[in-house]
């Protein structure tokens, strides 16, 4: 079947062990304000325009299906409400500077692109993440992708936030060797406050998935004034010793993402916030070690 | 750091202290011309008039040695001068002169900067070059090669250039020095009495024989007279030396000169002694670059083990020695005419250096001596020696990892990988013999050849393959100068198939391959008659046992290396061709053509679309790289039919250097994307700078696509890395797994360059602030601050994986 990505992305060395070849699949129910994939929330394509590349040249505007872009000075500006699903034109412009971010695939095509890095998976213990968005939302698509890739003998890792049903997670475990799960915060205001949606089913389904015997490693981006205080850190860790979970690592806040939302016509409200220090990660990691944890895969 | 108890030097020095003093000492020298040995060899010249060429350059080499300027420097322990000064150019004018002109810019052009006094340059112009001016190999290389070639080369947009090999010798072999460690000179001295002996009256070659066993003769005593005026002057210095800790040293030192290389070595220091002696004299008497060492960890390897077992010398000392000798190998560089050095650029004499391997028997050769040559490597770090790291299966993962770690630590783009596997399976199919093919090691940059017995003249010339497509499309006509230079191949306008295309790419490519391979062999015929390499001679096995000259085919094997440059930027414009203009008529052949002749200017938007619209090598997406495959191949084994003089095979190369850059001007604009007059793909079989997009494995994948097999000569894959993705044990460890899957899969030379592009925008404002930063440039690596500001700014360009 037919699902929708928006990156496959090779060489990926931190997701998981070995060399990984990382599947971004399209749409979220989450809306982290953090994010630094937003082009992955709508599970539609969707266009982006990166207003550096563009050469001006307004190809464009004269060939766009429902005046979707209209020029603008020496660049052009793009009409969302104007979009009808219909990029076709988009092919003309000649920079790349506009562009669709996702289209759908077959799953057996996506795992013949994933299939192109085998001989580096078997020399480094590599293989397959799928990513997002939230992966387990599209669940057939993901299904079939996890067989068929199993089937390859390609080693498997999903990385999820855990928001699905608890069904979703049993269907897929059989053919996922690591989950990467993701806590952000064991405040369930919190939780509402930065992501849009509530905590609860992300806990349950993480102790669930625990008890069930799967491979998981739990990670948390590192949000200054949100979850970064070492009381934050504790609490999720006490949860995971409740789970008994001993895989955990911290992702630290970067600003790597922040021109995408732009490119999106998204608003972005953390442009300001600044990055964790070094020292404290360093410090913080040290303590997530001393309670037993480990951040290998 | 706990204290070393010495054992074989004196203490009073550490190790870190002599070679942070000595490296110090050679970076911060000027480099300069010294004229000198243009003064010793044209009056042996003028004296030898009338005696056959093949003893008057003997004769030359020994009255060179004899009068030479020779010193020891503070804190040496391995001694031997170059030139009058440290990093100081030698000129030979027997092969060829600079006039003012060229002279007057050394000092000042951009690259390989060198001072000359006013003084010498008169003394050049006035005392030496008028002797030379009929008789040096450059100038009488006009009625060698065909005229209708010198008239094709007087183009400054000629699709290849041999002349500057009528310029030098030869260089580029592997000396064995195994062998002089094992007898010395002497050895092969008394082999030369004996071939002289038992010469047969009847023999057609006698005279040939007689000259060259006797040639070698006079060199043995100019050797022996060499060594034993450095060990005089050691001895007196010794005498006036106050310092007692370098008394003794001194003392050591001319023990040493007293022996080698004359005698075979005894000991470890002996050896590297002897060793440096060997190839520092063949650099005093010939024009030639990348004379390279070998396989120093094994060669150097029963003396380490001997010495360290019989306990006259700890682990710490041979490092200490290494170092010593190391930092010697920057003394040695070459003045070359501007164009030249632009083409090769950074004062690359490119002395090769190769650890790890696999030995004879085919099973790991890593050894103790290996781990302390990189940490060597590690302290000295300059562009010399141009030390290389073989691959084997065999070699564990353990060694891989130290030298990215050096990699990553110093920044700097050294210590290429080879792939054994691949390496010596591609020397069989050229006749090569399993256990020497075992043997190789690297020469110059990338080119893998059979260590101490092989002619392999590897860097011979470049081809440019995108003038052959600029040709092609146009029916013969350069568009830089509107001159019918190639054969007329046809109008792209009629073509109306993707086949005609490449038809005609491939006459053009034919046409000039066998013009290149005349002039080649011309040359060759001029070296021989005029300029022997005797020196050169004595160390390749073949010589003595046949009589006959390195020039002359003597050498066990005779090879001519030539590369290929631009088959990325061919391959990705065929693509774009057959893509954008055969399949999907998004292009018109009118627009194609006027883009190229026009450098796009009235169509700015077409060259997006070439760059865009049709894929490029370097993805993974076999449309293109089968493409790139393609032009790789047709030019190797167009090359590959072809035998020089003395039956040695065309080896073709797929490698650059800087080239790419200077050859990039003569080609107008491509239909890959690429502008008028902008440097080619750099390193070879490398994509195309900020084309491949998908990162290293998969640009991996498609660089294995090409045939190594096939260019025997070395191809060059750069792959530019960003610290920051190496910076755990872990990710190190994806590095090395990488590079084992990309050597199963076909791959035979993998270069990493591991540094941040702010680095390098910094250096280019701040040079005096970044003088050891040491980058590489498309197979060899070199000073940044040395190199062309256009070079520099192409390095930055490149791609930058994981950003």
């Amino acid at each position: 079947m037919k699902g929708n990505i928006f990156d496959i992305q090779r060489y990926s060395i931190h997701d998981g062990k070995g060399i990984r070849t990382v599947v971004f699949l399209k749409g979220c129910p989450l809306r982290c304000k953090w994010c630094a994939n937003p082009e992955s929330w709508e599970v539609h394509p969707q266009l982006y325009y990166v207003k550096s590349k563009c050469i001006g040249c307004k190809t464009c505007v004269a060939t766009c299906a429902n005046h979707e872009v209209e020029a603008e000075e020496d660049h052009i500006k793009v009409i969302r409400e104007n979009c009808t699903g219909d990029y076709t034109w988009v092919d003309n412009c000649p920079t790349g500077a506009l562009r669709v971010e996702g289209q759908k695939m077959q799953a057996k095509d996506v795992v013949e692109e994933v299939k192109k890095d085998q001989i580096f998976y078997q020399y480094s213990d590599g293989g397959v993440t799928f990513s997002g968005g939230e992966p387990l939302l599209q669940k057939d698509f993901i299904q079939e992708l996890l067989e068929l890739c199993k089937q390859e003998g390609i080693s498997t890792a999903v990385e999820t936030a855990g928001l699905v049903s608890p069904e979703v997670l049993d269907q897929v475990r059989p053919y996922v060797d690591l989950f990467l799960y993701d806590i952000k915060s064991m405040d369930p205001e919190v939780h509402w406050r930065w992501t849009g949606q509530s905590n609860d089913q992300i806990l349950q389904n993480l102790k669930r998935l625990a008890q069930s015997g799967a491979n998981i490693m739990v990670r948390t981006p590192l949000i200054p004034g949100v979850n970064d205080r070492e009381e934050d850190i504790n609490a999720i860790m006490d949860y995971l010793n409740q789970c008994g979970i001993k895989k955990y690592s911290i992702l630290p806040f970067h600003q790597y993402g922040s021109g995408k939302y732009e490119s999106l016509g998204l608003n972005y409200e953390l442009a300001d916030l600044k990055v964790p220090s070094d020292d404290y990660i360093v410090k913080l990691k040290k303590q997530i070690q001393d309670r037993g944890f480990t951040d290998e895969f | 750091m706990q204290e070393v108890k010495k054992k074989l030097l004196p203490e009073g020095i550490d190790r870190k202290t002599r070679t942070e003093f000595l490296n110090q000492a050679m970076r911060s020298v000027v480099p300069s011309i010294c004229v000198e040995r243009a003064k010793i060899v044209t009056e042996s010249y003028k004296r030898t008039e009338g005696k056959p060429f093949v003893m008057r350059r003997a004769i030359a080499l020994k009255d060179l040695l004899e009068q030479m300027t020779i010193f020891i420097d503070r804190e040496e322990l391995i001694v031997g001068n170059h030139g009058s000064r440290p990093r100081a150019a030698l000129i030979f004018p027997e092969f060829g002169t600079f006039d003012k002109k060229e002279l007057d810019l050394m000092p000042v052009r951009k690259v390989d900067t060198l001072q000359i006094s006013e003084e010498d340059k008169k003394f050049l112009l006035e005392e030496i070059y008028p002797y030379w001016e009929n008789r040096c190999t450059g100038n009488i290389s006009r009625y060698y090669v065909d005229e209708k070639i010198m008239k094709v080369l007087d183009s400054p947009y000629r699709v290849f250039n041999p002349l500057s090999r009528t310029r030098s010798g030869y260089g580029h072999y592997l000396p064995n020095i195994e062998k002089i460690l094992k007898v010395g000179f002497k050895g092969i001295e008394e082999e030369a009495y004996r071939h002289l002996e038992n010469l047969d009256l009847m023999d057609p070659e006698l005279t040939e024989k007689r000259n060259f066993y006797k040639s070698m003769v006079i060199i043995c005593e100019g050797v022996q007279v060499f060594q034993h005026r450095f060990a005089e002057l050691a001895a007196n210095m010794a005498l006036e030396e106050t310092d007692e800790r370098r008394r003794k040293e001194l003392l050591l030192i001319a023990e040493n000169c007293r022996r080698v290389p004359y005698e075979p070595a005894e000991s470890f220091y002996e050896a590297l002694q002897s060793y440096w002696f060997t190839i520092l004299i063949d650099y005093c008497g010939q024009n030639g670059s990348a004379i390279s060492g070998g396989r120093v960890d094994q060669i150097f390897y029963p003396y380490y083990k001997k010495d360290i077992e019989s306990g006259v010398m700890v682990k710490e000392e041979a490092r200490e020695l290494l170092e010593a000798l190391w930092v010697k190998h920057s003394d040695i560089i070459k003045a070359g005419t501007y164009s030249s050095a632009k083409n090769n650029g950074g004062f690359a004499t490119t002395i090769n250096f190769v650890l790890g391997g696999v030995d004879n028997d085919g099973n790991d050769a890593v050894n103790e001596l290996t781990y302390l040559c990189l940490d060597a490597e590690k302290s000295v770090f300059n562009s010399e020696p141009n030390t290389s790291i073989r691959i084997s299966s065999k070699n564990p993962d353990r060694f891989m990892k130290r030298v990215i770690e050096i990699l990553v630590e110093k920044e700097g783009g050294k210590l290429p990988f080879f792939n054994d596997d691949i390496i010596i399976d591609a020397l069989q199919d050229d006749d090569i013999s399993l256990e020497d093919a075992r043997n190789y090691a690297i020469v110059g940059c990338v080119e893998p050849t059979p260590y101490g017995n092989t002619m392999g003249r590897t860097n011979s010339c470049y081809f440019n393959l995108a003038k052959c497509l600029e040709l092609a499309l146009f029916d013969g006509k350069c568009q830089m100068s509107g001159q019918q230079m190639g054969p007329k191949t046809g109008k792209f306008e009629d073509f109306t198939s993707f086949e005609q295309v490449k038809m005609a790419y491939e006459e053009q490519v034919e046409y000039f391959v066998k013009m290149m391979v005349s002039s080649l062999n011309a040359i060759g015929k001029l070296h021989a008659d005029y300029t022997p390499h005797i020196y050169c001679s004595m160390l390749l096995d073949g010589c003595m046992e046949s009589g006959h000259d390195c020039t002359r085919g003597g050498a066990k094997y005779d090879f001519v290396g030539v590369q290929g440059v631009g088959m990325v930027d061919v391959g990705d414009s065929l693509t774009a061709i057959k893509k954008l203009v055969f399949e999907e008529g998004r292009v018109s052949k009118k627009d194609l053509l006027e883009g190229m002749r026009t450098n796009f200017e009235a169509n700015p938007l077409l060259k997006y679309v070439l760059l865009n619209k049709a894929p490029k090598y370097g993805n993974d997406i076999d449309e293109a790289d089968q493409m790139v495959a393609y032009v790789g191949e047709q030019y190797c084994k167009c090359v590959r039919q072809y035998r020089n003089l003395d039956g040695g095979n065309y080896r073709p190369g797929l490698f650059c250097l800087s080239s790419n850059t200077p050859l990039g001007k003569q080609v107008c604009a491509l239909p890959s994307g690429r502008d008028s007059g902008t440097p080619l793909g750099d390193g070879g079989v490398s994509p195309k700078h900020g084309m491949d997009m998908l990162g290293p494995t998969a640009a991996a994948k498609s660089v294995a696509k090409v045939d190594h097999r096939l260019a025997s000569n070395g191809v060059n894959f750069n792959l530019k890395f960003m610290p920051t993705i190496l910076k755990t044990d872990a990710d190190r460890q994806k590095l090395v797994d990488l590079i084992r899957a990309y050597f199963s899969i076909g791959g035979m030379h993998i270069q990493f360059n591991i540094l941040s592009p702010e680095k390098l925008t910094e250096a280019q404002k701040h040079p005096e602030k970044y003088r050891s930063l040491v980058v590489r440039v498309a197979g060899y690596s070199a000073f940044f601050v040395e190199l062309d500001k256009d070079i520099q700014d192409e390095i930055i360009s490149r791609t930058l994986i994981g950003a």
